[in-house]
């Protein structure tokens, strides 16, 4: 029986350790024995075996693959194997009986999932893996009011910096550290780097912002301010004073009172002796 | 006159001769054809594709041929014993992978067998080893077809042997030796096509969704784990850079035997024992400058295992 190949392999390093399907196959069944190749169409009988041939494309390394299938019932005689620079290997795969008559679809793949140097050359060299670290945008820095900044008046501008132009930021207030929603305000869309807000009433509030670039990443939220805003409530006059105030022109008014009485009084006893 | 008794005496000479087996007697008595020892008069060792070798890579399948001559016929031999040994080792020590395999075939079943260190035939390819197909001949190759262990002690110098015995069905011997060397071998695996790290600028001691990676090292020597980055790491949009000393390489997850990467190579393991499938795990850690722009940063890292001196 004539070997029916295909051949595979490592097209060079830049594959290295990825796995790499080289080669979809349709297997038909019990059709053909021997079985035969057509545009990677397999066609085999049940129980019939065929070969195909593993190919090393890589210069200078030996390569390890790893050859597998998915979908299909195949038995290969050599899972894995090292191949030298530009040589081949014929693996042998036999249909498993249990597939049946029929046009199955699956997949043959060859891994290559190591380089090795065998013979006196001391060093392995490995082609590099690369290493992809996603740096979100910098967080904004906080500027005013600063932290635990004390504010008597209600209206408040925040500002704060930011590393490299940005498209918008996102400021959020709440009464909690924590940020826990719903917040006492929140606003997704800042195009600058102030924002001016009016607070309703006195307490301790705590903001943070971040941005947000062209891309539509967001930053790290910066850290969290504290700020506490103390008002005085308009048209109310203090109680002490008007009380002290009340006291001193009711003494007043005594006086006044007593004083004039003396002099009517005192007058006419004057007459009377 | 003389024509007449010369013609006689040649009808007579010629007479006596034909007669001669009838009127001779039978002489009683037996011959016995002795043993001829068996002799291993060449032996080789070649690759796969029939070329002489003499230097070995381990892991790899080579013929160990031996000519075998009996005068009385290649019937007569029984069995042919391959050994091979590190001349430190010697021929008469316990089979070892690093350093001592024996090899049987045996004629009454036509059987190929690794006596040892294999116990299931691991260093021999019974389905390539090859007998004379007629043994009615007195000189014919028996081919070993053997591929020696990962850890097989490297030798320069020819320190090991080759020893083909040949014996026959009288307990008769012959061998042969040849010397050969078996070379340096490495083999490293990694377990990680890449590494990913997601970060902010400022965070510290960031590690990969990879980590450990598994670095697995095969050597027939002693051994040091080391790696380097390619550079600096660089974004992809905005060109700013990660220094390659952020990012850190690591036994553990608790920073045992870190070091900073740089574009050296750097020793993260020293003078590991050679053996076979050692299996390693390297933390990465990286620290994310501030402030840094947001973007992807690209580098490549190596491993590599180098030979301990």
């Amino acid at each position: 029986m004539a070997p029916i190949k295909f051949v595979c392999g490592a097209l060079g390093l830049s594959i290295l350790l990825a796995l790499v399907s080289i080669a979809s196959a349709e297997v038909q069944v019990g059709v053909s024995n021997p079985p035969n190749l057509d545009n990677l169409r397999l066609v085999a009988g049940q129980g019939t075996s065929f070969e195909i041939g593993v190919r090393n494309y890589s210069v200078g390394e030996n390569s390890r693959f790893k050859i597998e299938n998915v979908g299909l019932s195949l038995v290969f005689s050599d899972n894995e194997f090292i191949l030298a620079p530009g040589t081949e290997k014929d693996v042998t795969v036999t249909v498993l009986p249990i597939m049946i008559e029929g046009v199955y679809k699956g997949e043959i793949s060859v891994s290559v999932y190591s380089l090795e140097v065998q013979g006196a050359t001391p060093i392995v060299p490995v082609t590099g893996i690369p290493l992809n670290i996603t740096v979100g945008e910098p967080a904004p820095i906080l500027v005013s009011p600063e932290n635990n900044a004390v504010e008597n008046t209600p209206t408040v501008t925040f500002t704060w910096s930011q590393p490299g132009p940005r498209l918008s930021y996102s400021i959020q207030i709440d009464d909690e550290a924590s940020f826990t929603s719903p917040y006492v305000y929140e606003n997704t869309d800042v195009v600058e780097n102030s924002f001016t807000y009016t607070f309703g009433k006195s307490n301790e509030y705590y903001w943070r912002v971040r941005a947000r670039d062209n891309l539509g990443n967001w930053s790290a939220w910066s850290e969290n301010f504290k700020l506490t805003i103390a008002l005085e409530k308009p048209g109310r006059l203090p109680i002490v004073p008007l009380i002290l105030l009340i006291c001193v022109i009711s003494a007043w008014i005594l006086l006044i009172i007593t004083k004039m009485r003396s002099k009517h009084f005192g007058g006419t006893r004057k007459s009377l002796k | 006159m003389k024509r007449i008794i010369g013609f006689a005496l040649m009808l007579g000479l010629v007479m006596s001769t034909l007669c001669a087996p009838i009127f001779a007697n039978d002489i009683p008595g037996s011959t016995t054809v002795s043993n001829v020892p068996p002799e291993a008069t060449s032996v080789a060792i070649k690759t796969m594709a029939d070329v002489n070798e003499n230097t070995l890579n381990p892991q790899t399948q080579y013929k160990f041929i031996v000519t075998v001559r009996d005068n009385n016929n290649l019937t007569d031999i029984e069995n042919i014993l391959l050994k091979l040994y590190t001349n430190a080792a010697g021929e008469n020590a316990a089979d070892a992978v690093e350093n001592h395999y024996t090899f049987l075939f045996r004629a009454s079943d036509n059987t190929w067998t690794e006596i040892g260190p294999g116990q299931f035939n691991d260093h021999l390819t019974t389905g390539l080893c090859v007998k004379p197909s007629e043994l009615s001949v007195v000189s014919d190759e028996y081919k070993f077809v053997v591929n020696l262990s990962s850890v097989t002690t490297p030798t320069t110098s020819r320190g090991w042997t080759a020893k083909w015995i040949v014996t026959d069905d009288n307990g008769s011997s012959g061998n042969n030796t040849k010397t050969f060397d078996v070379n340096e071998y490495l083999m490293l695996m990694i377990d990680d096509a890449k590494l990913t790290i997601s970060a902010y600028p400022g965070q510290n001691d960031l590690q990969p969704t990879e980590n450990p990676t598994i670095v697995t090292v095969t050597a027939n020597y002693n051994f040091n784990i080391q790696c380097k980055l390619s550079g600096d790491l660089i974004g992809s949009t905005f060109r700013d850079r990660i220094p390659m000393s952020n990012i850190k390489a690591a036994q553990d997850n608790t920073h045992t035997g870190e070091i900073k990467l740089s574009d050296n190579y750097g020793n993260l393991w020293s003078n590991m024992d050679y053996g076979e499938y050692i299996e390693k795990d390297i933390y990465w850690f990286a620290d994310i400058p501030y402030p840094l722009m947001g973007d992807t940063y690209t580098a490549d890292f190596y491993v590599r295992a180098i030979k301990y001196t």
